[in-house]
C-alpha cells in the first residue's frame, strides 16, 4: 500500500462529498472523510501500489471523463498521463478545477 | 433585425440630441457592440486625440442579441480611447442598463464634446435629455444611483455613473450600472468624467425584435440547454468566478506580493470555501449568487461583510449587502497586495463599486506601492504616514478609500501602476501592458496568456483570449500562437453580439451562428456562418489594432514587464521559466498577416475590406 497526501481545490470538495454520500461500488470512502475534505481540503489516503490518476479519480468517485488539473508533488500531470502514471508513497496529489477566465 | 436600427447622438458641447438611423452596412460587417462601435469611433475621431479632451468619443453599444432572450444577452460595451493607456478601450459590463438601452429603442449611444457644467442624460424611450447634475456631483455611485431613481420616481430606471474617481481623472475609473457591475477597465469612466457628464438614466419599454423569431427561440431553447449541461457553467454557478484562486495558486500562476512571488499562502482564507464558512463570530460571508439580465448562469456573488470587523464597525452605511469577491477582485485586493483578511477584501471591493474604480488596476497599482515602500523608494512621509507593507490589510481599505475620494496617497494611486513608478525611477515594477495592469495570471507559467496580454489592444487583459487549455498542457511558448489568435477573434465577435463571454465554456462558433443568424438579417452574404462570424472577429482584432498603430503605438508597445521576462518564476509547476514572448510574438504576427513591426499587409487588410 502506499500513502498519498491529497489537496482538493474548494470548489471540488463537495462535488467530492456529494459522489461520496451516493457511495458506490467506485467510491469507497466514508462521511467522515468526506467532513474532512470539506473542512480542509487535505486529507491522506491508502491505495494499492501501483495506483495511477484515474485509479485515484475511480476511488474519489470523480468522473474520469471530466476535465481536471492533476499536479503531483508541483509537477503537472499531462491528461494522457492519468491511466500510466504511477504515483509513488508520499506523494502531495493536488486535484483542481481547469483554468477558465475568471 | 436584431438591431434596434437607430442611434442616439449627443453632443455634450453644444447639448444637441440626434436620433440617426444606424448604418446598416457597418452592422452587416461588424455586428455591434465592441465591434460596430469601434468601426463609428474609427470613422468619427483622429486616433491620435488626447483621451480626456472633448475630441474624445465615448460610446455605449449594445449588440443584436441583447435584450433577447438569448442566454447571457444583457451586455453592452463601452468603447473609447483609453486614458490609461492612449490606446483603444473597449470595456464590457452585464447588470441591466445594456438591455434597457436596447429597450428604449438605440442600438447606440454616442457621446460627443464636453459640459460646461456637470450633467446627467435621460433617456426614456424617445424622450431623451440633459440635466442638470450639481446635486450629483462630488457623489458616490451608489448615491447617484439610488437618488436618481428617486427622483425620477421609477424605480425600474437603469443607471450608469462614476463617482468622484472618474470626476477627477483617475486613470482607472470606471462606469458601474445596476450598483455592482462594470464597465470596469482602461478608464473609461475618467473619459465620461472629462466630458463633465456624471450619469445616464435610461427606461426602455419597447420591445426588440428579431429576423426569424421561430428559429431563434429554438436556437435560444437549444443553447441554454448546452449550457446547463455544461460542467464550467455549473462551476460558475456554484462558486463564481473566485474558484480559479485555488487552481491558479497550485499551477504557480497566482501573482502574489506584485509579481515577486507566484503562490500565495493565505488562499485558504479567501477561496470560495472561506466565503461560506463561518467565521469565529458565525458569519458568513457569501448571501446568493446573482444573474445579469438575461443570464443564466448568475455568476455574480452577493456577500456581506462581519459587523465586527475593522473596516465597517462604526460605519452602519455598510452593513448592507453588496457586491462580493470574484476572482479578480479577489486577486487583485488579496494575493498581488499579500493580503487573505476576507472581509478586508470584500469592504475593498465595496469601495471600488461605490467610487467607480477598476479594482485590478487598484491592486496592481497598490501592489506597486507596496514594492517601491519595501525598496525603501518612497517612505511613510509620502504615503501621509500609511504603512504599505505587503500583507497590511488596513492599509488596502485606506488607500481605496482615499483614491476613491482623491485624498491624500490615493491621488497618486489614482495615476496607476505606470506613471506612479516613472514617478519614482523605477518604471520596470510597474506590472503592465501599454499601460494596463495585469489580472491575475501570471505569464511565466500561462505562456499563451502573456502573448495574449502583450497584444490585446486595450493592454494586459485576461478577457480578450482563451489559450487556458494550452496552457494548462503545455508551459512552453510552443503552439500558443495560433489558438491565441484564434480565441483573440472569437471573442471580438462574442464581445460584439451582446452575450457574455462566459457561454464560451459550452458554446462555440455554432451556437453563435445559430443565435445571430436567426436574429439578424443577412446582408448581402444572406447569412451569418461560421467563416463569416469569424471574418468579423478577425476584422474588429483588425481595426483596433488599426487605431492603435495610428494613435502612435509600435511594436515595442507589444511587450511585457521585465520582471517576466528576465526574472524566472520562483516555484509552481512553471518554476525557472521566464515568459517566452521573444519567440511567440514573431510567430504571431505572422498568423495575423502582419509585417515583422506589427503592422497589418495590404493583402490583410483587402481580405478583412480595411483598405
Amino acid at each position: 500500500m502506499i500513502t498519498l497526501h491529497l489537496k482538493v481545490a474548494s470548489s471540488l470538495r463537495d462535488t467530492l462529498c456529494e459522489s461520496v454520500r451516493e457511495s458506490t461500488a467506485a467510491s469507497s470512502l466514508d462521511e467522515s472523510t468526506a467532513a474532512e475534505i470539506m473542512q480542509s481540503g487535505r486529507l491522506s489516503l491508502q491505495m494499492e501500489e501501483g495506483s495511477t490518476p484515474s485509479d485515484l479519480l475511480n476511488k474519489l468517485g470523480l468522473p474520469t471523463e471530466q476535465r481536471l488539473m492533476i499536479i503531483v508533488d508541483g509537477k503537472m500531470v499531462a491528461r494522457t498521463e492519468y491511466g500510466t502514471r504511477e504515483l509513488t508513497d508520499g506523494v502531495t496529489v493536488s486535484l483542481n478545477p481547469p483554468i477558465q477566465a475568471g | 433585425m436584431g438591431w434596434q436600427k437607430q442611434i442616439l447622438r449627443v453632443n455634450l458641447t453644444t447639448g444637441e440630441i440626434k436620433k440617426e438611423p444606424l448604418i446598416m452596412d457597418w452592422a452587416q460587417d461588424y455586428l455591434g457592440g465592441r465591434g460596430l462601435a469601434t468601426k463609428y469611433l474609427w470613422e468619427g475621431m483622429d486616433p491620435s486625440t488626447d483621451p480626456m479632451s472633448p475630441d474624445n468619443m465615448l460610446i455605449f453599444a449594445t449588440g443584436p442579441l441583447t435584450g433577447t432572450m438569448a442566454a447571457t444577452g444583457g451586455r453592452y460595451t463601452v468603447v473609447t480611447k483609453g486614458p490609461l493607456t492612449n490606446a483603444i478601450a473597449c470595456s464590457n459590463s452585464g447588470g441591466k442598463f445594456g438591455a434597457e438601452l436596447k429597450f428604449a429603442g438605440y442600438d447606440m449611444l454616442i457621446l460627443e464634446g464636453r459640459s460646461v457644467k456637470p450633467v446627467y442624460l435621460v433617456i426614456i424611450d424617445d424622450k431623451v435629455e440633459l440635466k442638470d447634475a450639481a446635486d450629483y456631483w462630488g457623489t458616490t455611485v451608489w448615491h447617484t444611483e439610488e437618488t436618481l431613481k428617486e427622483v425620477h420616481k421609477d424605480p425600474q430606471i437603469k443607471v450608469a455613473s462614476i463617482g468622484v474617481a472618474g470626476e477627477q481623472g483617475v486613470k482607472y475609473a470606471c462606469i458601474v450600472n445596476d450598483l455592482h457591475r462594470a464597465a470596469g477597465r482602461s478608464g473609461v469612466g475618467a473619459v465620461m468624467g472629462s466630458k463633465h457628464l456624471k450619469a445616464i438614466a435610461v427606461r426602455g419599454t419597447q420591445g426588440v425584435s428579431v429576423d426569424k423569431p421561430k428559429v431563434f427561440m429554438q436556437a435560444a431553447t437549444e443553447t441554454k440547454a448546452s449550457l446547463e449541461d455544461d460542467g464550467g457553467r455549473k462551476s460558475l454557478t456554484k462558486y463564481g468566478t473566485n474558484a480559479m484562486i485555488d487552481t491558479m495558486n497550485e499551477f504557480g500562476g497566482l501573482p502574489t506580493d506584485n509579481f515577486r512571488s507566484v503562490q500565495f499562502e493565505g488562499t485558504e482564507n479567501i477561496n470560495p470555501a472561506a466565503m461560506v464558512r463561518p467565521n469565529a463570530n458565525g458569519h458568513v460571508n457569501l448571501i446568493t449568487n446573482k444573474a445579469c439580465f438575461g443570464c443564466t448562469i448568475a455568476c455574480g456573488r452577493i456577500a456581506h461583510i462581519d459587523q465586527t470587523h475593522f473596516s465597517v464597525r462604526d460605519r452602519k452605511e455598510y452593513w448592507h449587502a453588496s457586491g462580493g469577491l470574484e476572482y479578480e477582485t479577489a486577486y487583485a485586493l488579496g494575493p498581488v497586495v499579500g493580503i487573505d483578511d476576507i472581509d478586508a477584501l470584500t469592504f475593498a471591493g465595496y469601495l471600488m463599486n461605490e467610487h467607480g474604480m477598476d479594482p485590478i488596476s487598484f491592486g496592481v497599482t497598490l501592489a506597486a506601492a507596496m514594492e517601491l515602500y519595501d525598496l525603501g523608494i518612497i517612505d511613510k512621509q509620502t504615503t501621509g504616514g500609511l504603512d504599505l507593507s505587503f500583507g497590511n490589510a488596513e492599509a488596502l481599505t485606506t488607500c481605496a478609500e482615499l483614491t476613491g475620494k482623491q485624498e491624500g496617497f490615493g491621488v497618486e494611486l489614482g495615476l496607476g501602476a505606470k506613471l506612479l513608478c516613472q514617478k519614482y525611477g523605477r518604471p520596470e515594477l510597474a506590472m503592465v501592458v501599454k499601460g494596463q495592469e495585469f489580472a491575475g495570471y501570471d505569464s511565466r507559467a500561462l505562456q499563451g496568456m502573456g502573448l495574449g496580454y502583450a497584444t490585446s489592444n486595450r493592454g494586459a487583459c485576461h478577457l480578450k483570449h482563451d489559450v487556458f487549455a494550452e496552457d494548462m498542457d503545455d508551459q512552453t511558448g510552443a503552439g500558443k500562437a495560433q489558438p491565441c489568435k484564434t480565441s483573440q477573434d472569437k471573442i471580438a465577435m462574442v464581445d460584439s453580439t451582446g452575450a457574455c463571454l462566459f457561454t464560451m465554456s459550452a458554446w462555440d462558433t455554432g451556437e453563435f451562428q445559430l443565435l445571430v443568424d436567426s436574429a439578424c438579417e443577412g446582408g448581402s452574404d444572406g447569412t451569418w456562418d461560421n467563416e463569416r462570424l469569424l471574418l468579423t472577429g478577425e476584422r474588429i482584432w483588425n481595426l483596433e489594432r488599426r487605431f492603435n498603430l495610428s494613435a502612435g503605438l509600435t511594436r515595442a508597445d507589444d511587450t511585457l514587464p521585465p520582471r517576466l521576462l528576465k526574472e524566472p518564476a520562483p516555484s509552481g509547476v512553471a518554476e525557472g521559466r521566464v515568459s517566452a514572448l521573444d519567440t511567440m510574438l514573431p510567430e504571431y504576427y505572422s498568423l495575423r498577416g502582419w509585417t515583422a513591426e506589427g503592422v497589418p499587409t495590404e493583402s490583410t487588410l483587402n481580405r478583412l475590406g480595411l483598405s
